[in-house]
C-alpha cells in the first residue's frame, strides 16, 4: 500500500511525497485536474512513468540523483509502477484562483527547479524556495535536515552541503 | 470500517437529501445523530454502490470523523506522542498515541528563517 504525505506550505507550493514497495503501481489523477506535481527527487528506489494507454514511458532512478521536470505532463492523468521500493518527493506550485475561488485556466504559476551541486553564495532576486532533501547542509550557519525550507523573494544564502547534503532551489519564472 | 446513513428527506426539486451518517458500529442510534443537507447533483446515481461510495467519500467520512472526536477517551487509554528516534525499551509499558491511519498524511515540513 502507498503512503502518501502532503501539506501546504504558505500559499505558493505544496510539498508531497509517497512511500511505496516494489511492484505496486500507482495514478495520480487528482480528481480529474490532472497532475500538478512539477519536479520530483526520489530519495530511494526507482519508478516508471506513462500517460495512461501511451506507448512511450520514463524511468525515475535514485542512483542518478536528479530532481525530474515534470512539467509536461501538468493536468494529465499518470500512472506509476514502483520499479522498487521507493521514496518520493514531489514539488506542486500553488495555483491561481479567481474571485469566486476557482482556479482558472493556464492558473499553475511556472518554477524552475534545480538542486545545488556546489557550496558558495546563491543570491535570491526572485520568489524561491530552498528545500533541503537530505543530510545536514548548512546554509547561512545553521544546519538544516530533510523538509527544512525557507521560502524568500530576496536573499543570499551561504551553502555548505557538508558530505551529503541535498539542497533543491525552486525558483518562479 | 462500515458506515451506515439514512436519507430523512429527499427534496428534488433542489437535488438535495437530508441525510443522517454514522458508523455502523456506533453505540448511538443514528437516529440520534443530526440530519445533514447536501446535494447530489455530484454523485453517481446509476448504481447504487457508486452512489454509496460517492456519498461515504464526499459527505460521510468528514462526518464520522468529527463524530469520532467528539467521543471521550478513557483515561487508561489516554497516549503521549513520540518522536524522534524510536528506542523500543523506552517505549514499553507505556500509551503511545496513533493518528487515525490513513494511507494520506501530513507531511512535516518545516520553515526556517534563513
Amino acid at each position: 500500500m502507498t503512503l502518501r504525505y502532503i501539506t501546504k506550505c504558505g500559499e505558493t507550493w505544496m510539498a508531497c511525497s509517497a512511500q511505496a514497495r516494489k511492484g505496486e503501481l500507482g495514478l495520480d489523477q487528482k480528481s480529474g485536474k490532472g497532475r500538478l506535481t512539477t519536479y520530483q527527487y526520489l530519495f530511494y528506489g526507482s519508478v516508471k512513468y506513462a500517460e495512461p494507454f501511451s506507448d512511450s514511458y520514463i524511468i525515475q532512478d535514485s542512483k542518478d540523483g536528479q530532481l525530474l521536470d515534470f512539467k509536461k505532463y501538468l493536468g494529465k492523468n499518470l500512472v506509476f509502477e514502483f520499479l522498487e521500493d521507493t521514496h518520493v518527493f514531489g514539488f506542486t506550485p500553488g495555483v491561481i484562483t479567481g474571485e469566486d475561488g476557482q482556479r482558472e485556466e493556464n492558473s499553475i504559476n511556472d518554477w524552475d527547479g534545480k538542486i545545488i551541486t556546489k557550496n558558495g553564495v546563491v543570491k535570491i532576486e526572485k520568489q524561491s524556495i530552498l528545500v533541503c532533501l537530505g543530510g545536514s547542509p548548512v546554509v547561512n550557519g545553521k544546519t538544516l535536515t530533510r523538509y527544512d525550507y525557507d521560502e524568500s523573494t530576496s536573499k543570499t544564502y551561504t551553502i555548505d552541503l557538508k558530505t551529503d547534503g541535498v539542497l533543491v532551489l525552486f525558483t518562479q519564472i | 470500517m462500515k458506515a451506515i446513513f439514512k436519507i430523512e428527506e429527499h427534496l428534488p426539486d433542489t437535488k438535495q437529501i437530508s441525510v443522517k451518517i454514522c458508523k455502523a458500529k456506533s453505540h448511538k442510534s443514528i437516529d440520534d445523530y443530526a440530519a445533514k443537507v447536501v446535494t447530489y447533483s455530484d454523485l453517481d446515481l446509476s448504481e447504487s454502490g457508486l452512489f454509496i461510495d460517492g456519498l461515504l467519500e464526499r459527505h460521510g467520512l468528514h462526518r464520522i470523523e468529527s463524530q469520532e472526536n467528539k467521543q471521550p477517551i478513557l483515561d487508561s487509554n489516554k497516549g503521549e506522542s513520540i518522536s524522534g528516534a524510536v528506542v523500543l525499551d523506552d517505549l514499553v509499558g507505556k500509551v503511545i498515541e496513533c493518528n487515525h491511519f490513513t494511507t494520506r498524511s501530513i507531511l512535516k515540513m518545516r520553515r526556517v528563517e534563513l
